[in-house]
């Protein structure tokens, strides 16, 4: 039996449903995606005490072509996927989420929201990414990196001071790091794997340790543009 | 080139704390006898290619001293 209660008008003809799915009034999904079983794309949510900041939106949700949403994955209202993005299982992406072309987000990744990801990233498995973080275009995340957005816990709800991290195009960063509020790593610098980053950090260059610091620059065979 | 690639080699051994190489034998690998670990490889291919214009690993995998010199010479 494949339940699928689909409240959208705006759901290509050739959507594949697994079954058990939820698609919420005024969703757009566009032509070959896929829906894996247990996903809900669309999900308005709930008002509550315990939320610090209103996440809600009356924005709907748009999935581009050729999606690939696999299983219990959560999409909440407001979130934009471009073409051709996979979305692995159990991940959940909060409202007014924007991402781009080509991404893969593996399993088990917890997006907050306003998050802009740029096209061709990669963020892999069990990580974490705050609310109001840029990831830019061909930045790989590897799995388990954790990050924060607020440095006084919730003392004042979700005000300005609230700042998420910011990876330019072509980042990578390392398992396992830790990114602090506000952190911001320049294009095509490389995180090396268990570091904690806090502050700003230049281009080009290879950062290391608690705090992580600027060890190198990035050797001619690592860099994944071109410099010139 | 020799003298120059062994001082190169301490400096970055010495930012470990690492021991002090006195002379260079071909034979020692980076990795497995002087205990090379990805980032003192990064530090030590761009102090050379600020020094030959040749980035060490461009061509492939080097682990002995006798490539990093072969990949210079």
């Amino acid at each position: 039996m494949k339940n699928v209660q689909n409240y959208s008008q705006m759901v290509a003809a050739d959507v594949v449903f697994e079954g058990n799915n939820i698609v919420s009034e005024g969703s757009i999904i566009l032509y070959g995606t896929i829906i894996g079983s247990g996903s809900v794309i669309g999900r308005v949510p709930r008002k509550s005490v315990a939320v610090v900041g209103d996440k809600s939106t009356s924005q709907p949700t748009e999935l581009a072509e050729n999606c690939v949403i696999s299983s219990n994955v959560t999409i909440y209202t407001g979130v934009k996927i471009g073409t051709e993005c996979l979305i692995g299982d159990n991940t959940s992406i909060l409202c007014n989420v924007v991402i781009g072309e080509r991404v893969l987000i593996s399993r088990n990744v917890t997006i907050n929201s306003e998050v802009v990801i740029g096209s061709d990233s990669r963020i892999m498995d069990n990580s974490h990414v705050t609310s109001r973080s840029q990831i830019g275009d061909h930045v790989f995340m590897s799995v388990g990196i954790s990050s924060a957005n607020d440095n006084l816990f919730g003392k004042h709800g979700l005000s300005e001071a609230v700042s998420g991290f910011t990876l330019e195009d072509f980042v990578s960063v390392g398992a396992g790091c830790i990114i602090l509020p506000g952190s911001i790593v320049g294009k095509g610098s490389i995180v090396a794997a268990g570091s904690v980053l806090k502050g700003e950090y230049p281009g080009d260059s290879i950062i290391s340790g608690n705090p992580a610091k600027v060890v190198t620059r990035v050797p001619r065979h690592m860099m994944r543009y071109d410099r010139e | 080139m020799e003298e120059k690639l062994l001082g190169i080699i301490n400096q970055v051994l010495d930012k470990q704390n690492a021991r002090q190489l006195t002379n260079l034998d071909g034979e020692l690998s980076l990795r497995d006898d002087l205990g090379f670990d990805s980032l003192m490889l990064a530090e030590l291919t761009v102090k050379l290619e600020d020094i030959y214009d040749v980035d060490i690993f461009e061509n492939g995998p080097v682990d002995k001293i006798q490539q990093v010199i072969n990949s210079l010479a």
